[in-house]
């Protein structure tokens, strides 16, 4: 969720209350005989007030397992998530007098929700400027499910050019008369390029892309993230294909450029998934730290109130 | 055929059921979601199995309260509702905490200023908001309160203390003055001395012998008084390490006057008078006069002042006044005639020159003794705080009496200012690199002196059950 103009009311709300939180703080902690307490009758305050907005942030999660209920829109709830669980952090700052804790509970109470906390404006953060990063630098991308599959069909549809490929080529060579042969044998120059003759490179270029199949593209396909293969590389990708261009037919090019537009697609879906687990793997901290604070809060809650 | 590349090819590439099974990312959000909730509710049931309830703990209990363990019900004693704060009754079972001050308006619960939980601090190490929170605007019951209303704190709006405001003047009696016996070329008892602070002043519990005790000249007339240290304590330190010798050792003329202003009132008789009131001093010498006149009969026949003025010149050879007024007996005919002369000029020397050196007195009428004022010298001058010399003993005397040398009068009180003790003690402490300042370093809230015995209550099972 991006952060604009449609939060101003938010803001203002949080900033509001945060100035009110510090401005009964101050005299607070200055006047109190024992320093801001947690058990002190101000800091129950503090807490509960910080409990409580903790608390519903937390309804989040179960807000997004009903979504047909109607109990205000979407975005109003991830707007009240993102700014009272922040508000939640300097209320229980005044409660815990800015300490950390000294009983293992509350210190990891304070780990946690520093945890969440952190994890959260991770989060919110990355929300600004990696979608857009995404779209320009996948415009192939997809459900993120779906990678994984996409990536298999890939795999097929590069086995069936290659394969469909290699028939056309051999084919050719079957076809091949003995001058056509000797012909193959030789090479020239043309505009600067240096071509094979056709039927000569086709039997090598039948050989050499199918090592360069089963070496590079079909295990590229397969691997997550294809670190350390050529065809993870962009610029080494075009290189290697232009090659193959050059020794291959113009006619087999669009297979070849298949080929190409197949390992590409491959790049860019594992770009999305480094990107999405970026984008998203903050959730991985910040869940489930957030029902362990739940939980451990509750607890907290409990006892304090009765010690 | 080449690849195609349409909305509806990409269409077809996507497994509709993606969304029933949970992909890894989701997968591992589930995983961790259950897990930690899980883990941390493991963790409380590992520890109340074992029985371990620091966990639930807002920090460590004291030095004084570890003995409990983690018997937290000692303290946390359950009442009718929810709640188990701790009561003052609790504290009350062990300690007896007399009250501050009968008019005090306000008396705070025990562990709103006593913090528990905070680790091994002293409890006694209190805030200084626990004063302030009566002592900035202070009233009392009944009356108006004796002490400044409007004490905020040691750096900041504290009263100048009570002996030295403007106007405050040494109560003593005793003639002292200090610039006088600070001179290089003072004669003692063996000649010529240099008189310092510490042969005068020491905190109570040193047990060096006096420098000018009259142990120095008449071992054994009158024995040194050691005086105990809780003879000066008025109020009862909590501290064990400070107990020795916080206060100055009071003034006793035995300790640390006798050796140099000696109370010899006969040349014959080298006991000198007891240091005490005119009625013993005279029985203690008509005693002894007669006690030499028995032992020599003949000195009855001789004239009482023969080698007297000299003698007494000689043995009190400090004393500038002249002794005109000894010369006047006759050649006594009895001996009762001749005690009565001899006490007569031995009392002369004594009430009309050696008392008056430190005492003022009334003279009596001729059938009559003198009558000493009473010395009132204070044997603490800041009643309601505590100073520890013994902790200051780092340092030089003047650096804090700074005006020592040159006091002149008995009336002048030479304790520092509080500017003085400003310099090194700080609000804040060690924290901002200075000496306490805190109340409690000075001021203790409990009126010690009516603590009264405590009968315990508890065993060592009740005590250390659940540790």
């Amino acid at each position: 969720m991006l952060i604009d103009s449609t939060h101003r009311v938010w803001i203002v709300g949080t900033a509001v209350a945060l100035a009110l939180g510090t401005a009964f703080y101050i005299p607070y902690a200055l006047v109190s005989v024992r320093g801001p307490q947690g058990g002190s009758a101000v800091g129950i305050i503090y807490g509960s007030i910080g409990s409580a907005l903790m608390l519903f942030a937390g309804l989040l999660g179960a807000r997004k397992k009903v979504p047909v209920w109607r109990v205000g829109r979407a975005t109003t709830w991830m707007r009240a998530h993102l700014w009272l669980g922040l508000l939640s952090f300097p209320f229980i700052l005044f409660h815990s007098g800015f300490r950390l804790g000294a009983a293992p509970l509350t210190r990891w109470l304070m780990v946690l929700f520093i945890a969440v906390i952190v994890s959260g404006i991770f989060g919110a953060v990355l929300q600004h400027f990696l979608p857009r990063v995404i779209t320009t630098r996948v415009p192939m991308e997809t459900v993120y499910e779906q990678i994984d599959s996409i990536c298999g069909q890939l795999l097929v549809e590069a086995t069936t050019s290659a394969t469909e490929l290699w028939s056309a080529l051999e084919g050719d060579l079957e076809q091949a008369n003995p001058q056509q042969r000797a012909e193959a044998a030789t090479a020239g120059t043309k505009g600067g390029v240096t071509f094979a003759s056709a039927i000569g490179a086709d039997e090598q270029f039948a050989t050499t892309l199918h090592g360069f199949f089963d070496d590079e593209i079909r295990p590229y396909l397969v691997q997550h993230g294809g670190r350390g293969r050529v065809l993870a590389d962009k610029d080494r990708t075009s290189a290697t294909f232009q090659q193959f261009r050059i020794l291959c037919p113009k006619d087999f090019w669009p297979r070849l450029n298949d080929l190409e537009n197949i390992c590409d697609e491959k790049r860019q879906l594992d770009r999305q998934r480094a990107l999405h687990r970026v984008l998203h793997g903050w959730l991985l901290v910040h869940i489930p730290a957030s029902y362990a604070l739940l939980l451990l809060g509750a607890v907290h809650a409990v006892v304090a109130l009765r010690y | 055929m080449p690849r195609v590349r349409t909305a509806k090819t990409l269409a077809k590439r996507i497994d509709m059921q993606y969304f029933t099974r949970l992909h890894g990312f989701r997968r591992w959000r589930l995983v961790l979601s259950i897990a930690l909730p899980v883990l941390a509710a493991g963790w409380l049931l590992a520890e109340r199995a074992s029985g371990n309830r620091v966990i639930y703990s807002s920090g460590p209990v004291s030095s004084a309260h570890a003995v409990f363990g983690q018997n937290c019900n000692l303290c946390h004693v359950r009442g009718a509702s929810y709640s188990a704060a701790v009561p003052d009754k609790a504290c009350l079972a062990c300690h007896n905490a007399p009250v501050h001050n009968a008019h005090q308006a306000f008396t705070p619960s025990c562990g709103s200023c006593h913090l528990e939980h905070e680790g091994k601090l002293r409890m006694a190490e209190t805030a200084n908001a626990a004063c302030t929170q009566c002592h900035a605007n202070l009233y009392t019951k009944e009356g108006h309160p004796k002490f400044d209303s409007h004490v905020s704190g040691f750096d900041r709006k504290h009263p100048e203390f009570y002996p030295v405001r403007h106007g405050q003047f040494d109560p003593g009696t005793v003639n002292l003055n200090h610039h006088a016996h600070l001179q290089p070329t003072l004669r003692g008892p063996n000649g010529p001395v240099q008189m310092r602070c510490e042969d005068c002043h020491r905190p109570t519990g040193v047990n060096e012998p006096w420098p000018y005790s009259v142990a120095v000249v008449q071992p054994a007339s009158q024995q040194p008084v050691v005086v105990p240290a809780a003879e000066v304590q008025q109020t009862k330190k909590r501290y064990a390490e400070i107990a020795a010798g916080p206060y100055m050792a009071p003034i006793k003329y035995v300790n640390q006057c006798a050796a140099c202003h000696t109370l010899q009132f006969d040349p014959l008789i080298p006991e000198p008078a007891p240091h005490g009131k005119p009625e013993v001093v005279h029985a203690f010498i008509v005693e002894k006069i007669k006690q030499l006149v028995k032992a020599s009969p003949e000195l009855v026949h001789k004239p009482v002042t023969t080698g007297y003025k000299d003698q007494i010149e000689a043995t009190r050879n400090y004393l500038r006044p002249a002794l005109d007024y000894l010369v006047l007996p006759t050649v006594p005919t009895t001996p009762e005639n001749w005690v009565s002369q001899r006490t007569e000029i031995a009392e002369r020397v004594l009430w009309r020159k050696d008392c008056k050196v430190c005492h003022s007195q009334t003279t009596g009428e001729a059938d009559k003794l003198p009558t000493s004022v009473k010395a009132f010298i204070p044997a603490r001058w800041l009643a309601d705080s505590e100073f520890d010399h013994q902790a200051h003993s780092m340092m030089t005397c003047e650096s804090c009496h700074s005006g020592i040398s040159g006091s002149k009068l008995t009336s002048d009180v030479n304790l520092p200012k509080i500017e003085t003790c400003r310099r090194c003690h700080k609000e804040g402490g060690a924290l901002k690199g200075a000496a306490e300042g805190r109340c409690y370093e000075c001021h203790s809230y409990h009126d010690w002196r009516k603590e009264q015995p405590l009968k315990g209550k508890f065993d060592v099972n009740a005590l250390r059950a659940g540790s």
